[in-house]
């Protein structure tokens, strides 16, 4: 026998985490997650831009969980509410890839994004298409994204096991990262950890 | 008065045209006199490093002769800025930002200059902007370079790593050397979209 379950009675039970992860999920006409550390880093540059600003920003990312691991900012909120809401039928990992590690909405969870869609703000669900239209793309390294993050919050990155590789590398990540247009020239220098006109000698 | 505005690319690319052609600084000075307009540069744009030492002179003489004005922007308000797209910009692209656009809110006529193809495709629809090369073609339009085929030369020799950006570009350079539009028109119209976009709302 199917059971109807009704969409708002879903949405009722979701907490505020998994709504976001929601809303994530669908923003960009449903384009799936790479995988977990893109995830993570998706929803961590994401509540930078929602917060308005110091104080804000430091109680989101404590809403969301985040703090130092071996590969930068992570939430083990996020991990179990991806089961959860695995669990519930909303998400799934995506079928015929190798490693399923790519993230996405099931049927009913489009249906469930389309309802909390009308509850928020059109703003948010722009902060969520640049965020994955910036760090959700297959054209640059998992790498590059953590060169990234680690430039905008340097205490997220004591226990990061990576760190130090990435900072050896950090003028490889800014080149590929300008030359592949995701960042500017200005930003690029900053990553690399120089001025503009020494940049412009490595490129 | 037009308040144009650079990035540290546009600037180091000025100085290198100023540190290759002698009378550029007059050339400079006539345009911006014809334009009615200034240069200013926030200050974080100049820090020690940018700057080669001869270059450092040149600027330091276009100050003296008023051709363009160090502005300070507070680094607090830089950092503080809240755009979609701002942790992808470096500090001097978004100090260039607050100066165009605390300029326009003071309805004051102002332009910013990038060379950067991600800062110009992100910051175009909040603010005018034109692209680094007008200042090349205005080379051309003057006589400094008389040959298109030497003013390509120079432009890529300054711009070594950006010879796909140049050549992306190829339209916007042909509308600049016919000089199919002024500073001003660009940014009366840059003002009119935007009044239309509000009226919208």
């Amino acid at each position: 026998m199917q059971v109807n379950v009704n969409v708002e009675d879903i949405v009722k039970d979701l907490t505020l985490t998994q709504r976001f992860l929601v809303l994530l999920l669908g923003a960009k006409n449903f384009e799936a997650i790479i995988n977990h550390l893109r995830l993570q880093k998706v929803v961590f540059y994401s509540l930078l831009l929602i917060a308005e600003d110091q104080e804000e920003k430091k109680k989101l990312l404590d809403e969301f969980g985040f703090y130092p691991h071996k590969a930068g900012p992570y939430s083990e909120i996020i991990e179990e509410d991806v089961e959860q809401l695995c669990l519930a039928g909303l998400l799934r990992y995506k079928p015929n890839e190798k490693r399923a590690e790519e993230i996405q909405l099931t049927e009913q969870g489009k249906q469930v994004f389309q309802l909390i869609k009308t509850q928020v703000k059109e703003e948010l669900i722009k902060i969520l298409e640049e965020s994955k239209e910036f760090l959700n793309d297959k054209n640059i390294s998992d790498k590059e994204v953590l060169a990234f993050i680690y430039s905008l919050e340097r205490e997220y990155t004591t226990k990061s096991e990576l760190v130090k590789k990435i900072e050896e590398n950090k003028i490889k990540y800014a080149k590929s990262l300008y030359k592949k247009g995701k960042i500017s020239i200005e930003k690029a220098a900053e990553i690399a950890g120089m001025s503009v006109s020494r940049f412009k000698n490595f490129l | 008065m037009i308040y144009i505005v650079l990035n540290s690319c546009v600037l180091i690319n000025l100085l290198f045209i100023a540190n290759k052609f002698k009378n550029f600084p007059t050339l400079l000075k006539n345009l911006l006199e014809k334009e009615n307009a200034k240069i200013f540069i926030p200050t974080i744009t100049v820090d020690k490093e940018i700057i080669y030492k001869n270059q450092r002179d040149i600027l330091q003489n276009m100050i003296r002769e008023n051709i363009i004005e160090l502005v300070k922007v507070k680094k607090e308000e830089i950092e503080n800025i809240r755009l979609l797209y701002s942790h992808r910009l470096g500090l001097g692209e978004k100090a260039m930002f607050i100066l165009v656009k605390r300029s326009l809110e003071n309805n004051k006529f102002s332009i910013g200059f990038t060379n950067d193809k991600l800062a110009m495709k992100k910051m175009e629809s909040d603010i005018p902007l034109l692209h680094g090369l007008w200042f090349y073609t205005q080379m051309f339009v003057y006589g400094i370079v008389n040959d298109k085929i030497e003013l390509e030369k120079i432009i890529n020799e300054a711009n070594k790593d950006m010879k796909m950006e140049i050549k992306d570009l190829e339209n916007i350079k042909e509308e600049y050397l016919n000089k199919k539009a002024s500073l001003e028109e660009i940014i009366t119209n840059f003002k009119k979209v935007h009044e239309n976009e509000n009226k919208t709302i």
